[in-house]
């Protein structure tokens, strides 16, 4: 691996990670990108030893890296002014609603505001809309269960303009920033205009997945079918708040939100299964699997990020080619941040699939080499080692970002991923089935119920455990010790031959 | 496709096993015996679901969001996809907010609504799916009588005329489940001007052994009269955990205990199921 390359792309990241901590102005963007052509100036002109010059590249790019975050941090003072009065505006939903228990979050993107309020003619346009044609205003609006609004609805809403604030222990603000948004609206009124805006291939593909998770919901009754569906097309809706805490408490929340961890090990199942024909048509069909999956949640940002993290770690573990990997890994993670440096910080999801990815990569294999004692029917000891070693390796993350330490997750994880292909699979099917007969899809959703009843009833039973987990919290620079440490026990001990 | 074609022996028994194991689910879940009046665990709203000694089924409201749905599955067997009978009490946000996924996922034979109108949304998609899927709707009138079998009957109290244009908790339904000896008493958000009419020309009807208390146990409801002529055995209280309204108020508390009722609340103890043999009711854990 060329060395200059991890300089560059490492001073990059730093850079973006820095600047999303302290903003000290661009002139000290600039002060960094100085610093590194002078170092590499002194090189050439000394012959130094190469250490300077690979700081002279971290330098470079670090500088880089800052300019990039504050290239993206944009916002619309004229918008920002006003923030407490009551404006209305028409506007496109740009993104699926999400679906909480006793409310429905839209992501609405501003066309026209107007503050003279409701009925006055809409008059004012954004001035930035108009200028750049790239700054998009979105507001964050949260609405009652009802009435039911979709993605590409063009709605008219009137109500007061507001910021979203911190709770308790989570940067909700800085959470939504890294989508930019940067307004919240709250129970306004909503008038539907017409159904015909956004992408038109995402609205048929939302359509498609509403129908579908309506046939699961038709043949298994709920909390089963909710499961399901998030655990099948990622579907946001539906499971109790309860539920997902109990998957929060035993450390399988990974399976129902999108890692793209479940898409892995289901993709993973696609491969084996059909290990039979040759390897390139088992690979091809395995992300061609993660490709369908993307585009039936609506390939949103977040699921195409998780995606490619996944098609790597599958092609890693298929070809072992792992130098190839590596690079593309970096360089994946380098373009995401590329595209929005605030994933770097923000985005859980993109973080927890980059070391989820890099874990079944280089560490799995390491783990199951020591696991022959577990038999390797039904893939047994690859998932107890995929398993074991993604925990391992996100544990100091969750530790630092949620402060939760989950006694019993090894245990739970091990007795679930076991069936979540085989619930995938019959979900999948008995949800397809329904587009054709309902009576098709009964016998399949039978067996996905049975599959998902036993894993429903696995978290339940430990997260009623009196020590399922604990609060445990570790600072941002402990973690990046323990990671340091992690790298430095990787390269230590080298183990050849792995695959 | 290896594995399957050496393992076919153990898949074909393990089918067969597992069509084995439905049959008997299915058996013991059908011979259920008496009735079952279970108050759902749902917040802070009502939900209450009647299995009938006929193996009817009917929902009274659906609480103020999904929850009443993974609530239902937890008494009814997973493969029952239908409920006869849907009672809407009024169309308060907190009474039939989960009412249209029952609808979307069950099928409904029978609406039963008061007749006054809310303009929320969520009643208007209520009304909109009862009209797509064909549901048969019919507003309750006093003297009603939905006959449940042999010895069980519903007996609908209130409301006794044309109600559109009510404030809707007025307007609530107020039903009477008559089962052999025992009796149940459902009376949506009841406040006490209702309760002090039903006093005036149902006294006779009013003698339960489990009553619902009316609106969460707040002191709108629950007038001394009322629940000295209802004297219930039990009194159920339907109200969420630390709710922002109080409920259930100390008042109320206070003069359900006057009368010798044994208070459960859903707050508490989360689902609440109470059977009965048409002789004695019991309750059960």
């Amino acid at each position: 691996m060329n060395r200059a390359v991890v300089a560059l792309l490492l001073g990059f990241s730093g850079g973006v990670l820095m600047r999303s901590f302290y903003d000290f102005g661009w002139n000290f963007a600039l002060l960094f990108i100085f610093l590194g052509l002078i170092l590499v100036g002194i090189f050439y002109i000394f012959k130094f030893q190469k250490f300077v010059f690979f700081s002279a590249l971290f330098f470079f790019a670090f500088g880089l890296g800052i300019l990039r975050y504050d290239f993206k941090e944009t916002r619309n003072a004229e918008l920002e002014n006003k923030i407490g009065q009551k404006i209305s505006f028409q506007g496109v939903i740009i993104d699926e609603p999400d679906e909480k228990e006793n409310y429905t979050r839209l992501v609405v993107e501003a066309e026209e505001v107007s503050s003279q309020g409701r009925d006055a003619i809409i008059s004012e346009r954004i001035e930035d809309l108009d200028k750049s044609g790239e700054t998009k205003i979105k507001i964050l609006v949260v609405n009652r269960r009802y009435p039911i609004f979709r993605y590409g609805d063009r709605v008219e809403i009137f109500g007061k303009l507001g910021q979203p604030e911190k709770f308790s222990d989570f940067d909700w603000p800085a959470y939504l920033a890294k989508e930019d948004i940067y307004f919240e609206m709250a129970y306004p009124q909503i008038k539907l205009i017409s159904s015909d805006g956004g992408f038109w291939l995402k609205r048929q593909l939302f359509g498609i997945k509403e129908k579908f998770i309506a046939n699961l919901s038709a043949v298994i009754p709920e909390p089963n079918a909710g499961y399901l569906a998030g655990l099948t097309v990622g579907a946001k809706q539906a499971m109790p708040k309860s539920l997902l805490e109990d998957f929060r408490k035993t450390g399988v929340i990974h399976i129902v939100v999108l890692s793209g961890y479940n898409v892995t090990i289901a993709a993973y199942a696609i491969m084996k299964i059909l290990g039979f024909l040759p390897q390139i048509v088992g690979i091809s069909l395995g992300i061609f699997g993660i490709m369908l999956f993307a585009l039936l949640t609506g390939a949103s940002a977040t699921v195409v990020r998780a995606s490619i993290m996944a098609s790597l770690a599958l092609l890693a573990r298929a070809t072992g080619r792992i130098h190839q990997i590596t690079v593309a890994l970096l360089a994946a993670g380098f373009l995401m941040i590329l595209h929005n440096p605030k994933i770097l910080r923000f985005d859980a999801s993109f973080q927890l699939s980059f070391l989820a990815t890099i874990a079944l990569i280089y560490i799995s294999p390491r783990v199951e080499n020591k696991l022959s004692f577990i038999p390797k029917k039904f893939n047994l000891r690859e998932i107890a080692g995929a398993t074991l070693s993604t925990q391992i390796f996100i544990l100091p993350f969750l530790l630092y970002k949620m402060g939760l330490f989950s006694a019993v997750a090894l245990a739970v994880n091990l007795l679930i991923l076991i069936f979540v292909p085989a619930t995938m699979f019959f979900g999948f099917a008995s949800g397809i089935a329904g587009f054709i007969s309902q009576i098709l899809s009964i016998p399949l959703g039978w067996i996905a119920y049975a599959f998902s009843a036993y894993e429903l009833w696995v978290v339940d039973i430990f997260s009623k455990l009196p020590f399922a987990s604990f609060n445990i919290s570790i600072s941002f620079w402990l973690m990046i010790l323990i990671y340091a440490g992690y790298i430095a026990v990787l390269y230590k001990f080298p183990e050849e031959n792995i695959y | 496709m290896k594995f399957i074609t050496k393992n076919l022996k153990w898949i074909f028994i393990l089918g067969l096993s597992s069509a084995a194991a439905l049959v008997w689910y299915a058996v013991f879940s059908e011979s259920r015996s008496g009735l079952l009046v279970a108050f759902l665990n749902v917040g802070q709203g009502d939900a209450i679901l009647i299995d009938t000694p006929n193996d009817q089924q009917i929902l009274i409201d659906g609480g103020p969001n999904k929850q009443v749905l993974a609530e239902l599955s937890k008494i009814m067997p997973f493969y029952d996809r239908s409920i006869d009978v849907v009672i809407a009490t009024h169309p308060d946000q907190d009474h039939i907010s989960g009412l249209p996924e029952v609808l979307k996922r069950y099928n409904v034979d029978l609406v039963i609504e008061p007749g006054v109108e809310s303009d929320t949304a969520v009643f208007k998609a209520f009304e909109k799916l009862i009209e797509e899927k064909n549901i048969k709707k019919v507003l309750a009138r006093r003297g009603m009588k939905l006959v449940l079998g042999d010895n069980a009957y519903m007996l609908i109290l209130f409301p006794v005329g044309n109600v559109a244009g009510w404030d809707t908790n007025d307007a609530s339904i107020i039903a009477k489940l008559v089962y052999g000896k025992t009796s149940y008493l459902f009376t949506g958000d009841s406040p006490q001007k209702i309760e002090k009419y039903l006093v005036s020309v149902e006294k006779e009807n009013l003698d339960v052994d489990v009553l619902k208390a009316g609106h969460h146990g707040s002191k709108t409801s629950s007038s001394e009269s009322f629940i000295g002529y209802a004297s219930p055995e039990y009194a159920i209280i339907s109200a969420g955990k630390n709710n922002r309204y109080g409920h259930p108020r100390k008042e109320v508390l206070d003069i359900l205990g006057k009368f010798g009722a044994k208070i459960l609340r859903t707050d508490e103890s989360g689902t609440i199921k109470i059977k009965s043999d048409g002789e004695n009711i019991a309750v059960i854990q």
